[in-house]
This record gives structure tokens, sequence and C-alpha cells, in this order.
């Protein structure tokens, strides 16, 4: 079908249960090529783990994951990123005791053609990134530290970014930053965004689409604007 | 004046294989997760590996290469041994099994070589060949090739390290595991990578080991762990300049109290200097305690 093709990632009733402890069940879900995609919901609802287990860091129980087309469902780590799936996780994730170049090439270990131009292309997209390459990551400010994730990402000329809650612990002018950069992102370079964000408002603005995770399950799920006028997600997430 | 000076020319040389060992054992430390028990034991077997070989061919060529080999091989082939235990995170059990290696080479030492007692080396291998002597000052050519081979290994351990894409990927692992295997670095190949740099080290000082005392004993094996060990902690664990500079200054305070006090005093002092040290600074030298 040729409606497959255009599917990037495709879930298909995905279940996940650390020991006891139920954290998706039956969640199936959908990329296209060129969207934007946010999963929104409480913490804990089951959005990270999502995200984790494409990546292959948590292991499915059952159901299937395919991603252009190949299922990567237990597929190691290191062999999915190699395909082209990047996680920036929560908390950012950066080696903070080595420096600003140091993290931007660790994020190149599986493309290893091009790495000075992609850095230049980081470094001109990002200045201050290029202004402190040689400083320990761990100086750099919450704000900085997120370009630098980012900046890491894109040294892996990823088909998908996967992000886990890019503005936890963010002040809110350093909020609109970042989504600046990240529409940026969508709208002039073309990549795919799957976010996750319990900041429902911003991420449901610039997505294409969303779903709405609560206790493991997608309870509703539709475009954005569609999202944006339902009235249960504005009372429980958008304030009303 | 030039009695301190011999001294600490010999301090340098002792210093010098004290750092190699303890950067080896670091290494595996900060990478695999592993406190080598077995470090110093696999160093020392293969010195008696050599020595069996020159008497069962009169090569020393071939008998170095054997010493090169079975050191680099023995600290790969523990990979595979400790991996499953070290990927459930069993830490005991881990440091269990390294210590019963140990344990079981010392043994083999005792049993199987030489009827247990010491082993020595003919003055072909020993010492290097020539020596350079002023008044109470004696430099053999070991000792120099001890102290180069040392300082030239480190540099290159730095510049894999530091200037490498797959030392720079075995550093991240060091700091944070979590982060690395999120990257997509494949996490065992790595971790086997470790272990074979750790086994190169290990074959450079077995082999300057038989240069410099020329002599080796079934115990010198669990010595040189437990020096290593102490030297780790006194710099910092889990910290590379550290150990370096941990291992210079143990050889050196062992060289001064053999020089200066009568009795064997040497590794009591030594040892005491670095419980004291722990005690005001117990992340050691160089050491930070690791926040979060």
């Amino acid at each position: 079908m040729e409606q497959n093709e255009l599917l990037l990632l495709e879930i298909k009733d995905l279940s996940v249960s650390y020991g006891s402890i139920v954290a998706l069940r039956e969640v199936s879900l959908s990329v296209k090529k060129g969207e934007v995609v946010a999963l929104v919901g409480a913490n804990g609802a089951g959005k990270s783990t999502m995200l984790k287990t494409v990546l292959g860091l948590q292991r499915a129980t059952s159901g299937s994951i395919f991603f252009m087309g190949q299922e990567i469902t237990r597929v190691a780590v290191d062999r999915i990123v190699s395909s082209g799936i990047v996680l920036i996780p929560e908390g950012r994730g950066i080696v903070m005791e080595m420096s600003v170049i140091e993290n931007l090439e660790l994020g190149s270990y599986h493309r290893r053609e091009g790495v000075q131009r992609r850095l230049e292309e980081v470094f001109h997209q990002f200045p201050i990134l290029g202004e402190r390459r040689e400083q320990r990551a761990g100086s750099l400010s919450g704000g900085e530290q997120q370009m630098l994730a980012i900046g890491r990402a894109l040294m892996g000329d990823p088909n998908l970014i996967m992000m886990d809650e890019p503005s936890l612990g963010l002040a809110p002018i350093i909020i609109n930053h970042l989504y600046e950069i990240i529409t940026k992102l969508k709208d002039e370079q073309h990549n795919n965004i799957l976010l996750a964000e319990q900041n429902a408002t911003k991420a449901l603005r610039i997505a294409d689409r969303g779903y709405v995770f609560e206790k493991g399950r997608i309870v509703i799920q539709g475009t954005n604007q569609e999202l944006i006028e339902n009235d249960m997600v504005r009372q429980a997430y958008l304030g009303g | 004046m030039e009695a301190l000076l011999a001294i600490i020319e010999a301090g340098i040389v002792s210093g010098s294989i004290y750092s190699l060992i303890a950067v080896g054992m670091t290494l595996l430390l900060v990478v695999a997760d592993v406190i080598q028990f077995a470090y110093g034991q696999a160093v020392v077997i293969s010195i008696f590996f050599c020595w069996l070989t020159l008497h069962l061919t009169n090569s020393v060529v071939l008998s170095f290469f054997v010493a090169a080999v079975v050191s680099t091989v023995l600290q790969f082939v523990l990979e595979p041994l400790l991996r499953t235990l070290r990927e459930r995170k069993l830490v005991l059990e881990t440091l269990i099994l390294t210590i019963a290696v140990g344990m079981i080479l010392t043994e083999a030492m005792c049993q199987y070589f030489n009827a247990g007692m010491p082993i020595a080396f003919p003055d072909s291998m020993a010492g290097g060949g020539w020596a350079l002597s002023f008044r109470l000052i004696r430099i053999t050519a070991a000792d120099l090739y001890v102290v180069v081979a040392t300082v030239a290994s480190l540099a290159v351990l730095a510049f894999f390290l530091f200037k490498t894409r797959q030392g720079k990927t075995l550093r991240a692992m060091a700091y944070n595991i979590q982060v690395s295997r999120l990257l997509g670095i494949p996490i065992r190949k790595c971790t086997t990578l470790s272990f074979v740099v750790a086994g190169f080290l290990s074959a450079l000082t077995a082999i300057l080991l038989i240069l410099a005392l020329g002599a080796a004993s079934p115990v010198l094996g669990e010595n040189l762990t437990f020096k290593g060990l102490a030297v780790m902690m006194l710099g910092g664990m889990g910290n590379l300049k550290g150990a370096v500079l941990g291992g210079f200054i143990l050889g050196l305070i062992e060289a001064l109290v053999r020089g200066y006090l009568i009795g064997d005093w040497a590794d009591a002092v030594g040892m005491g200097v670095i419980m004291f040290v722990i005690t005001l600074k117990p992340a050691g030298l160089l050491g930070q305690v690791k926040q979060g």
C-alpha cells in the first residue's frame, strides 16, 4: 500500500511492562514523513516509555514497531540509532565532563562521513555552541545544554528526532526560544520530529498531529487543530 | 646529595611500574566497571611463562614475545568471563570472581613453575645490558627503558583517549554509561576494547618488570595488584592522572624509606602514607566526589 511508504514510524498494539507495572497498554500510533507529532499527557502517562521503547532502551512486552518499513521491535539500540533514530532524553543527557565539541562528535558515532561539515552547520545554527566549543559541557546553562542536545542529535543526520520533555526545567523565555528552534527544524530543515511534552500548549501549537496519553493508553488523537478545539483536551491540558 | 639522587632515580623507575599497573586497572574500572583483582597476577604469570620459554628454547626474543602475548590474552580472556555478572550489575560477585582468578593464577605459579621458588633471568635480559655509574648513582639500561617506555606509552594512551574517536567513546562510557547507550554506542564491543588496551599495558609492564627486576616470585602478582589498588586510592579511584601521580609518589616513598631506614619498612611506610592521605582526603589526591 502506498500509505505504508509514507509512514516513517508505525507502532501497533505496543505494550510495555516494568515487572508488574504496566506502562503502555496496546498503544498504536504513527509518524508520517515530514510530520511533527506530539505526545501529550501527564507525568507517568507513558510518553517517555513510548520513546524509550522505540529506541530499544526498553523492551516491548508485546506489539510491534516499524521504522521505514523494517521491524525494529526487539532490535539492539546501536542498530536502531544507526538506522537513523535519535532520542534527546529527559534532562538532555549531556556528558558534563566532556567539552561541547566532544559531545557533538559523539552524536556522529554512526555517521562518520561529513562530520566537519555538520559541525560547521551546527555552529552556524547555534553560534553560542561555536563560541563555547572547547568548554566543559557542564558549564553551560540549561537552555544552552538543550541546544547542545539538539545539535548532537543533528550530528547523527537523523531520519527521526525524538524529544522527551524538552522544556522540562527551563525558564519560559528559554522555552520560547527552544520552540522557535524546533519550529525551524520543522519548517526549514524538514526534520521528522516525535515530541513528548507535558507542556501541551507549546507542543500542540507546532505539531501536525497529536496523541493524548493517559495511564498508558491513547485516549484521544487527531490533528493539532482538532485537539486544540477538543473540550476535554482544553480543560485537562490547555488550561481551559 | 648523590645518595638522594640515586634514591630518586630508583623511585622513578619503580614509580613507572606502579603507574602502568594503576593506569591499566583504572581503565578497566572506569570503562568496564571492574576492579580487576587479578591484574598483577596476570602480568606476573606471563613473566613465568617467559622464563619457561627461555628454558625450553633459549631464545630471548621468543621469550619476550610469549610474555607479551600471554599477558594480553589473559586480560582479554577475562572479559567474557566477567560479562554476564557485569551486565547484571552484580558488583560483589564480579569482585569475588576476580579475587578468585587472582588466587588461581598465584597458585598456578606456585605449582607449575620452578616448584614455587622464585625465578631469575640471565643478565642478557635483566638490566638491559649496560649501566652507567657515577659514584653512588647507577643507571642501568633497564632503568632507562622502563622510564622511556612508561612515558611513551602513557603519551600514546593519552593521545588515544583524547584525540581519537574510539578513545573519546571510551571516555564517554566512563563518564556516563546511560547516555552512551542512548547514543547508540556499542557498549559490549567498546568494553572489550578496554580489556584489550589493558592487555597491551599489561604486556608492556611484564616486559619492563623482566628488565628492571630480573626476577619474579609467585607472590609478586598479588603484591602488584595490591599496590595498584593502593595507588588508585591515593590518586583518586577512577582518575587516570591520579593513577600516574600516585604511582610515582609511592615509588619515591618506598625508595626513600629503603635508602634511609634500616629494616624492611618500605611497604609499611608506603601503605601508611596512603592511609594517612585517604583519612584526610577520602577521595584521593586528585579525586572528586561525584555529585548526584
